[in-house]
């Protein structure tokens, strides 16, 4: 006969029950915590320190790597690259993805085809998308001059990476061409997921075309399109690998972003310590971008 | 009734079949044999130049050099013996295909950037196998990391604390000899008597940091003019160009009809700055920093005469190709071997190289290699590039790593693994292929060739703002005199003053020849 049962007072069996879901939760959080926070903490950490693979120590300096990377003649004009690059990007990705939702939103022949083809970009590895829009910008061999030369519009044979007034641009369209089928596949899903008798009763109520668009798609889409800019915004301003593998942030640095700058200075350069501040720096941008950003779309949300 | 539309699966099964029989008619010969026993080892080299800076190029890759003496027999001897040596081809490329054996109780990791399937690895790979043959209680590992990510590798490695027992340096070397990671060599070189008179003092030098040994060379190569005989005739040009006003007016002669007269390569940092740019103020007996590493020299009248030389190839006589400004070391072999480039510098693995991009061409014949052109009053001189090995502290089998160490550095085995490249010992070039007159230009440049920045911890950074300044120069947005004044003010008031403690008495006179 098995004793019986411990009697747990009736608070406490409360207070253990409230705490079942996180003890579940516990394992995978301690590894998120493993594999997220130590590291940021330990960057951050290394932001106060004078570190470089040189130092045998590695005493505490406080701000000082944080008023050194500052000081650097170029950190401003990284900044700036770095917000043309996302917003560019971001921006270019949303219009062309949304615009071929709405194409692939309709029935027609083919188009299951269709949106398998479109994703291709974007499961390519980014290298793969740098070496084939290298070669199509090239300017003896590219393709892009070949079809753009009778027009006239631009100077014969122009080197759309080597020149520092378009290499930024050439970079961001090779990116919007690799990223909007994020795009596409998320406004696709929210589409498909607005009850058609919406639809409908705006026909009824006289709207057309792009009446349905602005008043029944884009509000219905207001939560998809919130998560998908946010995500967007955080791949693209980390985005290192395209522009790296297409111009090393030349020419004359009018393609160096910051993951590229923080990549310099931790491992070309081996000043840990530097590339950590900066490094800081970026999370505290994102993380106050972020916060503004859904803020304001909450609020707009409200209002609404 | 049988329907006469296509099925769905119908259809994607003839897709996939037209798919495979287009990949087979547009796919590659089959992947290159491993050479027979009797072949000399090729001076073919997929890899990319062993410049100093790492450049973007292929994935990571890893393999496992097999061991020696276990199952299988290796194919054949792996060296020659030095005596026998004289005049004949070192070691044959043969591959032995060993497997893991038992009793072998000390591992050993090597890491080079040199990616396996390339020539220049299998020609390592067989002084690799030789050294396990000769010592059977050893097994050596090794990985391949990018050749552009290399240096990312080992310095990652260095502080996670886990190295390799033996590896390949590169841009990071001064500061991992300074930072304590690597062993410094100079009791192990007396220990087993090498003799270091025999290498060349201008890639030796670059092996020291603060006066003490830290690496030793395994390859030190220099650049010559590579050129398109049939463009060269077309514009009625017998003879290459010897000097520089030859290479402007024979430059000038060719470009036309979309056909340009000298190739610069402005694309890719390291062999921007190493292909070709340096060789101009060498020549002239300019240098970015000075002996005693204090100041730039970027200001001074050889470096601006032959950086305003380069330059001037690009904006005034506009003798380069439009995409000069973006063009990697790949493009560059692909528009020389097409006849748009006539002319451009190249190490000797350029002539594999250009062949692969077009299999119809005969060097000798269609292209040929020629000393770089250096001004009347002046001498021959380019870049010296090349690769170094060093053992690192954390390393718990530096006995082992020593003695693979000394086996790779005898005179038959540097010719061995350096037969896609170039030797760094002058005894080594007795050996094929080193003799073939087609080395001729390369040996007469080498006496002048030289580092064009000096073995610094500031190193990396000058590296990179030097190549951030030529790209300005070649886009014209300012003369070599303003960006070379521009460039020693922020080398001397931003870079060196950040170095000042950690490069005080690293003078290792690596400039000098």
């Amino acid at each position: 006969m098995s004793a019986p049962a411990p009697v747990v007072p009736r608070g406490r069996w409360v207070t253990y029950r409230q705490l079942y879901p996180y003890l579940l939760v516990a394992p995978a959080l301690c590894v998120l915590a493993l594999v997220l926070l130590y590291p940021f903490v330990d960057g951050v950490w290394i932001s106060f320190h004078e570190d470089t693979l040189m130092s045998q120590s590695r005493p505490f300096v406080g701000l000082q790597n944080y008023r050194t990377v500052f000081a650097i003649p170029q950190f401003g004009m990284v900044l700036r690259i770095s917000l043309t690059w996302t917003l560019g990007s971001v921006l270019g990705e949303a219009v062309l993805g949304g615009a071929v939702a709405v194409a692939l939103n309709r029935p027609f022949r083919g188009r299951g085809v269709f949106r398998a083809l479109l994703l291709v970009p974007w499961v390519m590895p980014p290298v793969v998308t740098a070496v084939i829009w290298r070669w199509l910008y090239h300017a003896e061999f590219g393709v892009v001059n070949q079809l753009l030369e009778p027009l006239g519009l631009f100077p014969p044979k122009e080197n759309w990476l080597g020149d520092p007034n378009t290499a930024l641009w050439a970079v961001i369209a090779a990116n919007v061409w690799r990223g909007f089928p994020f795009w596409m596949t998320m406004i696709l899903a929210g589409m498909q997921a607005i009850d058609p008798e919406i639809y409908e009763a705006a026909r009824v109520d006289g709207a057309r075309g792009w009446q349905l668009l602005c008043y029944v798609t884009l509000p219905n889409l207001r939560i998809v399109l919130t998560i998908t800019s946010i995500l967007s915004f955080v791949g693209n301003f980390n985005n290192f690998t395209l522009i790296y593998a297409m111009t090393e942030g030349g020419p004359v640095d009018s393609t160096k972003i910051l993951p590229i700058f923080i990549w310099e200075n931790a491992f070309k350069f081996t000043r840990f310590g530097e590339a950590a501040a900066l490094a800081t720096f970026f999370a505290v941008v994102m993380a106050i971008a972020i916060l503004v950003y859904a803020r304001a779309l909450r609020l707009r949300s409200r209002d609404a | 009734m049988r329907s006469s539309v296509c099925s769905r699966r119908r259809f994607v099964l003839m897709g996939g079949l037209a798919a495979a029989a287009l990949l087979q008619a547009c796919g590659g010969a089959a992947p290159t044999a491993v050479p027979k026993p009797t072949e000399a080892p090729k001076p073919a080299a997929a890899a990319p130049a062993p410049s100093g800076t790492p450049t973007a190029g292929a994935a990571a890759a890893s393999t496992t050099a097999p061991p020696a003496g276990s199952a299988t027999a290796p194919a054949a001897a792996a060296t020659q013996s030095a005596g026998a040596a004289a005049t004949t081809a070192p070691a044959p490329a043969v591959i032995p295909t060993y497997t893991r054996a038992a009793g072998r109780s000390i591992q050993l990791k090597y890491w080079s950037q040199l990616q396996p399937e390339t020539q220049r690895w299998k020609d390592n790979l067989v002084v690799i196998n030789s050294f396990m043959e000769k010592n059977p209680d050893i097994y050596v590992t090794t990985e391949h990391p990018a050749f552009a990510d290399f240096d990312t590798k080992l310095v990652t490695a260095a502080r996670a604390g886990t190295p390799p027992d033996m590896s390949e340096v590169a841009d990071s070397f001064p500061q991992l000899a300074k930072g304590g990671y690597l062993v410094q060599l100079d009791p192990f070189v007396q220990d087993i008597k090498l003799d270091l008179k025999d290498y060349y003092a201008g890639k030796l030098s670059t092996c020291y940091v603060d006066q003490k040994l830290y690496a030793l060379p395994i390859t030190a190569d220099c650049r010559a003019l590579f050129y398109n005989v049939k463009l060269l005739k077309d514009a009625g040009v017998e003879q290459p160009p010897k000097s520089w006003d030859e290479l402007v007016d024979v430059a000038k002669k060719v470009t036309k009809n979309g056909v340009y007269g000298w190739g610069v390569q402005g694309g890719n940092q390291g062999f921007m700055i190493c292909e070709q740019f340096s060789a101009f103020f060498i020549q002239n007996d300019g240098q970015i920093i000075s002996d005693d590493q204090k100041k730039a020299m970027t200001d001074q009248p050889e470096w601006i005469t032959g950086a305003t030389f380069w330059q001037e190839l690009t904006t005034k006589h506009k003798v380069t190709q439009p995409s000069a400004a973006t063009d990697d070391q790949n493009a560059m072999y692909a528009l020389f071997a097409q006849g748009k480039v006539a002319m451009f510098p190249s190490g000797p693995w350029g002539r594999p190289n250009v062949i692969d991009a077009n299999k119809n061409l005969k060097f000798g014949e269609d292209f040929n290699v020629s000393v770089l052109p250096y001004p009347r009053d002046k001498h021959p001189g380019t870049c010296q590039g090349g690769w170094l090995q060093s053992i690192w502290s954390a390393s718990k089998v530096q006995d082992a790593a020593k003695k693979l160490l000394a086996h790779y550095h005898t005179p038959e085995n540097i010719a061995q693994e350096a037969a896609s490249s170039m030797p760094t010992r002058a005894s080594s070039t007795k050996f094929k292929p080193f003799n073939d007159p087609w080395y001729d230009p390369y040996w007469q440049t080498m006496p002048f060739a030289r580092a064009p920045v000096p073995t610094m911890a500031a190193g990396a950074e000058i590296g990179t703002a030097l190549y951030k300044l030529l790209q300005s120069m070649l886009l014209g947005q300012q003369t070599a005199e303003q960006a070379g004044k521009t460039f020693a003010q922020d080398v001397n008031t931003r870079i060196l003053p950040k170095y000042a403690s950690s490069d005080a008495g690293s003078g290792c006179g690596c400039l000098t020849v």
